[in-house]
């Protein structure tokens, strides 16, 4: 072992390398710290280096999307993340992530078909079905958003956002009896929940 | 072109559209609506215009939000002393464009309408002189079959920000008109639209300014006049907590100033009566049905004036149409 230490060019080559890893190292903590700081851009750009790497790395990508989307550049996070999906095409994370600046976009129909896409792979993927019930009801679908929710919500019993999509789908197929007994059953599960309390007030 | 011709190829293009969007699974990038129009139209205290029927037919696939296609078949009977009868082949396009450097869409998207020759008949009063050379003794009409055609470029570029909160576009509408009347001699129009709107009360309302500044190449058709200029303000009130079959919108509008041979591209309206528009108001609802279709009816005022006679006239009129989301 030690006379490794004495040959200096394995030496050299041994701190090249773990100055290199630390620069990197350095590079994604000062990103995370600028994030944590809301400076998205900024964050963004201490990792431009890594999307022009060979071959590419795919979550320099998935990261710029995040943060770009963060920053309101939807436009820059959709490349982003649409480069993230060209080099893993079973990427949840990139298919979710593009939903989100898509739905920030109002682009309603093309999140719905990304958050499809994972239900294809994660058939019930809860994140991609919350999501894909925003789309439902941005698009005024409410005949499909109450199909959905009522399928969905026997895999998630316990959570209460389903059960709000669940019931303004009720409300807007003209079904009060259904849409109070649900809202009754989002305040057994989170009791002060405004929209609920609203509604049985009336 | 031949009529005939002309509605084989509109079929050509709906069996190429219809086998990949209409049975389609929801998993399908294009969304296809079809809408069927009528448009009646009664003229009071015309001297050349007595009623106005207007069918139209449109389809238009959207790709999810990207782009979208659209074409129609617009058919006009106008009875009045030359009786006319239109047949507008309308075809379109849209492409959405989401900038880094905007906070919204930009939406490039291009109208044509196109009309080879109508079928027109012009009936002629002929008074023929006394032997004196003084009063008529007898009047004879004689009725000549004449054509005409249109063409009409109407590209758009408009802006709408992600928040929905404001909207502007810029419209140029260029018309040609052509007559095989001796005459009529053949002139075109230029159209400019800038427009403005914005929402408020959450988005439940929108108001809608836009200007017409429309210059015509001669005056053959409007003695002495070949710029005209209107307003118009359009304001829309969603209605809120609807269900799922019920009064969706209500829409209020009201123009004033002088227009011409106007293309409203909202409408996808070709107003190509040669009187000129003084004055119009509607109002009128859309009401949805589970988000698969919708209806709606429209009815409103237009005042006219003839410059050739000075006759001032106005039209009541009914707009109503069914579209249906496939």
């Amino acid at each position: 072992m030690l006379k490794i230490l004495y040959n200096p060019i394995l030496l050299l080559s041994i701190l090249f390398i773990s100055s290199n890893a630390a620069s990197a190292n350095d590079a994604w903590m000062h990103s995370y710290t600028l994030e944590t700081a809301g400076k998205y851009t900024a964050a963004a750009e201490s990792i431009e280096e890594y999307l022009k790497q060979t071959p590419p790395n795919e979550f320099a990508e998935l990261r710029s999307g995040w943060l770009y989307y963060l920053s309101g550049n939807y436009s820059r996070s959709i490349t982003h993340y649409k480069t993230a999906i060209k080099i893993n095409k079973k990427s949840i994370d990139a298919m979710l992530g593009m939903s989100l600046p898509l739905m920030a976009q109002a682009r309603w129909r093309e999140a719905a078909l990304q958050t499809k896409n994972v239900i294809k792979i994660s058939r019930f993927n809860y994140i991609a079905h919350t999501r894909l019930m925003t789309c439902e009801e941005n698009l005024k679908q409410w005949v499909s958003l109450q199909k959905h929710a009522e399928e969905i919500k026997h895999y998630y019993p316990s959570e209460a956002t389903i059960l709000v999509y669940l019931a303004r789908a009720y409300f807007h197929n003209s079904n009060n009896k259904k849409a109070k007994e649900t809202y009754q059953q989002v305040l057994q599960r989170y009791p002060g929940h405004l929209e609920a309390i609203n509604f049985l007030a009336k | 072109m031949t009529h005939y011709t002309r509605k084989r190829i509109f079929i050509l293009i709906l069996s190429y559209l219809l086998p990949n969007t209409l049975f389609a699974d929801n998993e399908s990038p294009w969304y296809v609506s079809t809408s069927a129009n009528i448009n009646l139209s009664v003229f009071s205290e015309s001297e050349i215009i007595d009623t106005q029927t207007e069918l139209s037919f449109f389809i238009d696939a959207d790709y999810v939000e990207k782009f979208s296609l659209s074409a129609g078949l617009i058919y006009q009977e106008q009875k009045n002393l030359n009786n006319i009868l239109n047949n507008i082949l309308y075809a379109g396009g849209q492409y959405h464009i989401y900038p880094e450097s905007m906070p919204g869409k930009v939406t490039l998207s291009i109208d044509t309408y196109h009309e080879g020759k109508n079928s027109a008949v012009k009936k002629t009063s002929n008074n023929i002189p006394g032997p004196g050379g003084g009063m008529p003794q007898t009047t004879s009409v004689t009725t000549e079959r004449i054509s005409n055609s249109l063409k009409i470029v109407n590209p758009v570029v408009s802006f709408m920000n992600y928040t929905k909160s404001l909207y502007a576009d810029l419209g140029y509408a260029y018309s040609e008109y052509a007559s095989s009347d001796t005459e009529i001699e053949k002139f075109n129009v230029k159209q400019w639209t800038p427009t403005l709107g914005f929402s408020f009360n959450d988005q439940y309302d929108w108001l809608i300014f836009r200007h017409y500044n429309i210059d015509l190449s001669n005056d053959s058709r409007s003695p002495g006049i070949t710029k005209t200029s209107a307003y118009e303000i359009k304001l829309t009130h969603w209605v809120k907590n609807t269900d799922n079959s019920s009064l969706d919108n209500l829409q209020f509008s009201f123009l004033t100033g002088d227009r011409l041979f106007t293309v409203d591209h909202d409408a996808r309206k070709v107003y190509n009566l040669s009187d000129m528009q003084t004055a119009a108001l509607s109002i009128g609802g859309n009401w949805k049905y589970k988000n698969k279709s919708s209806f709606y009816i429209y009815t409103g005022l237009e005042e006219y004036k003839n410059i050739f006679s000075n006759n001032d006239y106005y039209n009541i009129f009914i707009y109503s149409g069914y579209k249906k989301n496939w």
